[in-house]
């Protein structure tokens, strides 16, 4: 024991050397702490933004509906958009701190929040196919009754196919990356675990 | 001998501050934290970042995250505990987002003057260097404890960081420190 003991003096002595004095730089933390204050902000303001956009959208085109399928599709949407949010405030429980004080209990939550943001990307892919089974008819009925009243159908097909492409593109692309990101952190959690 | 930490600037980054506790008591406890603690706190950046860049990032995470934590801080666990809890668990996010395995070569730390030769300084600075690589390829578990230990923390200590049993501690110290051996064995031939 005493010859472990003098190996782990040795050690520290190697460990521990000296280094030159620290320069902390308090400004730059200050500017970190901003950048984070601010970036939680932003995140929260767009989010609010978001759902409060989404509701105020829904309501004014609620408000032009003239025939009942419009009601229907956007009575589906509505659910699709509020079940969504249930979905994603219920899932935030037992995100917010560690279980306990400890490293490994930081650990478990740092693999938690993982998993979570893959459920919510993948939840966001349901979604979007829930979007396209609601819209698709209905593009197709505005299309057709514009059509039958002299307008320009193929403009409506255009427009809102279109929209829900560009839409679907921008999720893909993004949620994909999130997704790689998401996985290639999960993989190091969970390796970290095992070890 | 303490380390020097010098602060720059007279300003402390804004946060609520409890009303038992006024900000300037909490900057005058985080700066006596850090002049004693943040030696320390680098060697574990170290442990957790070859390359230097990443460990200097990595290192004003902790103390970031050290500074947001500490008007919640309440003494439930010794101050030590409090900042090594910090430090380990900023490393294993800073581990997790990390985009590449690979092992950049570490930049070497500028040594304090201590009156010793240059050579004496370059091979303490390689032993440093050697003991921290062979450090970070241990198994989070493994390290946790090693540096735990080399930064002089009791096994009870080291339990309350890591949320393990004492004996728990033991057992990982004990393959700790025969995975490091063969690992510096291994450096050494190489």
């Amino acid at each position: 024991m005493a010859e472990n003991d003098g190996e782990i003096a040795r050690w520290q002595a190697d460990w521990q050397v000296e280094s030159a004095p620290l320069e902390l730089d308090a400004a730059e933390l200050r500017r970190r702490v901003r950048r984070r204050t601010l970036s939680l902000a932003c995140q929260a303001a767009t989010a609010v933004l978001l759902t409060a956009g989404g509701l105020v959208a829904l309501a004014w085109v609620a408000s032009r509906a003239a025939n009942r399928w419009d009601w229907v599709v956007f009575a589906g949407f509505a659910a699709l958009f509020a079940g969504a949010l249930a979905m994603e405030i219920g899932s935030l429980r037992g995100l917010w701190r560690p279980t306990e004080p400890t490293t490994e209990a930081f650990l478990e939550l740092a693999i938690r929040r993982c998993r979570r943001r893959l459920w919510t990307l993948r939840v966001g892919f349901w979604v979007l196919a829930g979007e396209w089974l609601l819209f698709t008819p209905w593009i197709h009925l505005r299309a057709v009754e514009k059509q039958a009243l002299g307008g320009d159908g193929l403009g409506t097909y255009l427009l809102g196919f279109g929209l829900l492409a560009v839409l679907s593109a921008a999720y893909g692309l993004i949620g994909s990356w999130l997704g790689r990101r998401a996985r290639r952190e999960l993989a190091e959690l969970e390796g970290m675990r095992r070890d | 001998m303490p380390e020097t930490v010098a602060l720059a600037g007279a300003h402390r980054p804004a946060l609520p501050v409890e009303k038992d506790v006024s900000r300037a008591e909490l900057a005058a406890r985080f700066e006596t934290l850090l002049a004693r603690e943040a030696a320390a706190l680098r060697r574990v950046a170290a442990s957790y970042a070859a390359d230097h860049g990443r460990r200097e990032d990595l290192f004003q995470d902790i103390c970031l995250a050290i500074w947001t934590a500490l008007p919640r801080f309440r003494g439930e666990a010794s101050e030590r505990t409090f900042v090594f809890r910090i430090a380990h668990n900023r490393g294993i996010a800073a581990a997790a987002r990390r985009s590449t395995a690979t092992e950049d070569l570490a930049a070497v730390e500028e040594l304090a003057d201590g009156g010793a030769s240059p050579e004496a300084a370059v091979e303490r600075r390689q032993r440093q260097a050697s003991l921290q690589g062979a450090v970070r390829h241990l198994p989070l578990g493994l390290r946790q404890v090693l540096t735990l230990t080399l930064e002089g923390l009791s096994q009870r200590e080291i339990g309350e960081v890591i949320g393990i049993s004492e004996g728990n501690v033991a057992v990982r110290l004990t393959r700790a420190r025969k995975t490091l051996r063969e690992r510096l064995g291994e450096d050494r031939r190489s």
